[in-house]
């Protein structure tokens, strides 16, 4: 058996038994299913924060693209991490006094009515859904390349594993194995770096120089991907603003006891996902200036075998031959499995919570059905996640993760911080900024470069743009103003009770 | 206390998509032999974190006030 694939079955016995454990320890009820009871500490929800949101893509991805890209790596991390702080002043600890950890249930708080549970169950569930496919499809090519499965083993792998963690556990569960992934990713992470910089004497400065050899002094500049300015800033909107209408985020706020640990779960986590962004940088200037003199690593055509995405593992063969290499292997993996199970629990709270007992029951429901329905939509959403898996096996689903990205800022965001900062905000206005918002979102990446011409085939694009945040955010804002100040109704009704 | 730090960040984040995306050029050269992009970087990493724990101190002594 390959040191990966042992590591990988070691990491999910142990995983499986934390599920277990964390079964037994649960409380009664949805609540306590999708919230850990809120007794998680600051900073075990900020290692857990961390573990859920460095995904696979920002592991492996992002070290391959240093390896192919260079610096642009490094912007796209800048705007990923000041998402982090935003998120603490603007929304952790409102989050987190509003006890309600999906959107629809912060906003029904103001607007209870059945059009906007709908709405916003429908954006958070689409951004879910959009995130998950990616993962799922990244993750079956990954394993698939890394432990020699085919695809569909790999897939439905995965997707049994994401349902036993969440259906199993719940958020206690999910919870642990994104801290317990998280400290393997940083012991990997360490381990990796620590490697390149032996190499190259300690020194970072004779890295970047080691770097700047093979590939020159533009690997640390942005490319030519980031020369139009407009998409630059679109892409910083998109960034830092997607993170704070992520339905998976945003939730993990009510799994700890109060305000202050809320502060305290996003402290230790932009603390960590820095640290891990900072390491990460090491590594993927260690790839551009390691793995160039190892020809086996590359076919004919000059590109690296298995991808850009396999620079992390390449270098780690290269520096620690097959036990590191499976080490790193072994930590994709459980990084898969910690993202994916938690997309699996925020897309069942929406489910179980927003449409059933929100839309469906209008909050008439008892707490146990409401959590056996909990479980039963972790197991529909790992079977619709396992099949459009299968379904998109060959396409290039890219653009869902902008797609998800781009929704959750332009539709969750605007709406979440309208409705906690703007009290004359209306339910129309909720209305006409959602709307808005996933219409021009979804609009402006289909006639993008992304859909119109990757996906559809078409020459040129409609709008210019990869990323539309730059549009698409003010877009939403405007429309729940708009929408909102000129709502008669509402301003009669506010007339009336003034009177 | 929040303001500051909200106006800070937002100062820092736009001025370094701006310098991305409008004057690339003056990320280019180096510091005692690190590219000025990758500390520029980093100095941002260290900002971001900084700003959280500034922000964190401040809303629980607040908070703490206000009990």
């Amino acid at each position: 058996m390959s040191p990966a694939a042992m590591l990988s079955i070691l990491f999910v016995l142990l995983t499986l038994g934390v599920t277990r454990w964390a079964a037994r320890r649960q409380g009664d009820g949805a609540m306590a299913f999708f919230t850990a009871d809120g007794r998680l500490a600051g900073w075990q929800n900020g290692l857990a924060l961390a573990g859920d949101y460095l995904s696979a893509a920002a592991f492996l991805g992002a070290a391959g693209l240093y390896f192919t890209s260079g610096y642009d790596s490094a912007v796209y991390a800048v705007g990923t991490l000041f998402g982090w702080p935003l998120l603490l002043i603007l929304l952790a600890g409102r989050l987190r006094d509003e006890r309600e950890y999906t959107l629809a249930g912060v906003l029904a708080k103001r607007f209870d009515t059945r059009a906007v549970r709908g709405l916003a169950a429908a954006s958070s569930l689409t951004v879910t859904l959009f995130y998950l496919i990616v993962q799922m499809v990244g993750a079956g090519k990954l394993v698939a390349l890394l432990f020699g499965l085919p695809y569909a083993a790999a897939v439905s792998v995965v997707g049994v594993l994401m349902v036993l963690y969440a259906a199993g556990g719940g958020m206690l569960a999910t919870s642990w194995v994104q801290m317990i992934k998280a400290m393997l990713l940083f012991g990997c992470g360490g381990a990796l770096a620590a490697g390149v910089l032996a190499v190259h004497g300690g020194s970072v400065a004779a890295l970047f120089a080691d770097a700047a050899a093979h590939s020159g002094q533009a690997i640390f500049l942005p490319s030519r991907a980031l020369a139009d300015p407009v998409e630059v800033l679109s892409l910083g909107v998109g960034l830092v603003l997607g993170l704070l209408g992520l339905p998976h985020v945003l939730m993990r706020f009510v799994t700890v006891p109060n305000a202050r640990a809320a502060h305290r779960s996003v402290l230790w986590a932009t603390g960590l996902i820095a640290l891990f962004f900072a390491i990460n940088m090491v590594i993927g200037y260690g790839a551009v200036a390691l793995l160039p003199p190892h020809a086996e690593l590359f076919d004919a055509a000059g590109k690296l075998v298995g991808g850009s995405n396999m620079a992390a593992v390449q270098l780690a063969r290269v520096l620690g031959g097959a036990v590191l290499g499976g080490f790193v292997a072994a930590v994709a993996f459980a990084t898969i499995l910690a993202v994916v199970a938690g997309l699996a629990l925020a897309g069942a709270s929406v489910v179980s919570h927003d449409l059933y007992a929100g839309l469906l029951r209008r909050g008439r429901v008892d707490a146990a059905a409401e959590l056996k329905l909990a479980r039963w939509a972790v197991i529909a959403l790992g079977a619709l996640a396992v099949a459009l898996s299968l379904a998109f096996q060959d396409q290039n689903v890219a653009f869902l993760f902008g797609l998800a990205f781009a929704l959750a800022a332009s539709s969750n965001f605007p709406l979440l911080l309208l409705s906690l900062f703007w009290p004359k905000l209306t339910a129309r206005g909720v209305i006409a900024g959602g709307i808005a918002g996933i219409a021009a979102s979804v609009g402006l990446i289909v006639a993008g470069p992304a859909v119109w011409v990757a996906v559809l085939g078409f020459k040129a694009p409609l709008f210019p743009y990869t990323n539309p945040a730059l549009f698409s955010v003010p877009l939403a804002f405007a429309a729940a103003w708009l929408g909102s100040v000129t709502d008669r109704a509402a301003r009669r009704a506010a007339l009336s009770s003034s009177l | 206390m929040p303001r500051f730090c909200l106006i800070l960040l937002l100062a820092l984040v736009a001025g370094y998509y701006g310098v991305v995306a409008f004057a690339p050029s003056l990320l280019a050269g180096s510091l005692s032999g690190w590219p000025v992009s990758i500390v520029v970087a980093l100095a941002l990493f260290a900002l971001g974190f900084a700003i959280t724990v500034l922000y964190a101190r401040a809303a629980d002594v607040g908070r703490k006030g206000a009990k």
